[in-house]
């Protein structure tokens, strides 16, 4: 059992056990904590007085009561973590620190497109030679794939994850030799933001290697062609619910 | 998809005609600005939310337009809060060599801001355009952003050749 608390920054690292009794005491779901664990959080000062520790109520909340939740899985070549967070008018974050470990944080809503590019490490990339609307992709510019191989490419299982980046490498085309070899030298990133609300969904996929960034396209993602951070960032700020879709309202038209 | 009307946008000169571009109508002009900045122009009030706006700052710069930048970064990541560099590209900016930036800071209210920068180096003059946003409201300017951007002219304009050439306009 795993439970670290710092009163002054806010932050608590839990195993997932810890995690989930801890949420279930603020939420006053049952089962509760057992006493051990309940004997661990207070030991830490997670819990006082039998409830948590008020710095932590905020984000607790938000996971007792979600306006949305997003999952985000990144894996490459030596593993793949879950963070999840509970977006409402402040947000909490459990972010996988890979050793079955979690850190729990609230952050401003409005920071988590933020502490999505920072647990993805989006930034500077090389810009692979693509194509695009309204031309389209040609072949040599992108590399086609089935949901299959993406679902793969997330496996927590190092094997399924290894067979699916072979699967990939050996369809890249001639003319990207960086994207080959860096991803046969496992040199790369896969990570799926799945963002879901009572009434609808997003989700946004991205391949992220130093040869550059590819995402999927298409009605069933059967292929991945180039994007930049600039495409990656500008997603990832409207991937939140809005007003309009938290009522399950149409799209509204955007104004300029 | 958004649609940008041209009467959406008006005309403004910044130093002395040197740079033109268009600013939205609707937006606020920032009077007295801070030194050196030439213009600031801003979205009216959002009850509290942060206002987008442009800044256009106009400065004599004298080493390369690489080294200029570097110190730009540099500057930026020691300056703002959770700064974090999201993009870099070289591209013509007002029709002459130049660079964007795009990155993502905290304001000291602890507002998410995202900024989008483009600079280019004309005759020892260095020229920063920045438009900035909340972040979540960052894809929903896009393309009033493309149409500043588009708008953008740098170099000799009519007044300044006219003071140049002992000319009226």
């Amino acid at each position: 059992m795993t439970v670290t608390f710092d009163e002054a920054s806010h932050r608590l690292r839990v195993d997932a056990g810890s995690f989930s009794a801890l949420a279930a005491l603020a939420a006053g779901t049952t089962p509760g904590p057992t006493t051990d664990e309940l004997v661990g959080l207070t030991r830490a000062g997670a819990v006082m007085d039998g409830r948590p520790h008020a710095v932590l109520e905020p984000a607790l909340a938000a996971v007792a009561a979600p306006l949305a939740h997003l999952g985000l899985v990144v894996s490459g070549g030596r593993g793949a973590r879950l963070h999840q967070m509970w977006l409402s008018v402040v947000s909490a974050v459990l972010a996988d620190v890979g050793d079955g470990n979690y850190d729990l944080v609230c952050i401003g809503s409005e920071f988590v497109p933020t502490t999505v590019a920072r647990l993805t490490r989006l930034g500077l990339r090389p810009r692979l030679p693509g194509g695009g609307p309204p031309d389209g992709w040609p072949p040599d510019r992108r590399l086609p794939v089935e949901t299959g191989l993406l679902d793969a490419l997330c496996s927590t299982q190092d094997e399924g994850r290894f067979d699916a980046i072979r699967s990939l490498a050996a369809r890249v085309p001639e003319s990207w030799p960086t994207l080959a070899s860096q991803l046969d030298a496992g040199e790369w990133r896969f990570w799926v933001a799945d963002v879901t609300w009572p009434h609808g969904s997003r989700r946004l996929v991205v391949l992220d290697t130093q040869a550059g960034l590819l995402t999927p396209v298409g009605d069933h993602a059967t292929m991945l062609v180039p994007t930049t951070p600039t495409d990656v960032w500008r997603r990832l700020t409207s991937i939140l619910p809005s007003d309009d879709d938290l009522a399950g309202l149409p799209p509204a038209p955007r104004a300029g | 998809m958004t649609i940008i009307d041209a009467a959406d946008l008006r005309p403004e000169r910044v130093a002395g005609g040197f740079v033109r571009l268009s600013a939205p109508t609707h937006w606020q002009t920032v009077t007295e600005p801070y030194p050196g900045v030439g213009l600031v122009v801003a979205e009216p009030d959002r009850d509290g939310l942060f206002r987008a706006n442009l800044v256009l700052a106009v400065t004599e710069v004298t080493m390369s337009f690489a080294d200029w930048q570097k110190g730009t970064d540099a500057y930026l990541a020691r300056q703002q809060r959770d700064y974090l560099l999201l993009d870099l590209e070289k591209l013509p900016v007002g029709g002459h060599p130049g660079g964007r930036r795009l990155a993502t800071y905290a304001t000291a209210e602890n507002q998410s801001v995202t900024m989008e920068q483009w600079t280019t180096l004309v005759d020892g003059r260095g020229v920063t355009l920045t438009v900035s946003t909340g972040t979540l409201a960052y894809a929903l300017h896009a393309g009033r952003v493309a149409g500043i951007v588009a708008s953008l002219r740098i170099g000799a304009g009519p007044d300044e050749r006219a003071q140049r050439d002992g000319v009226t306009p």
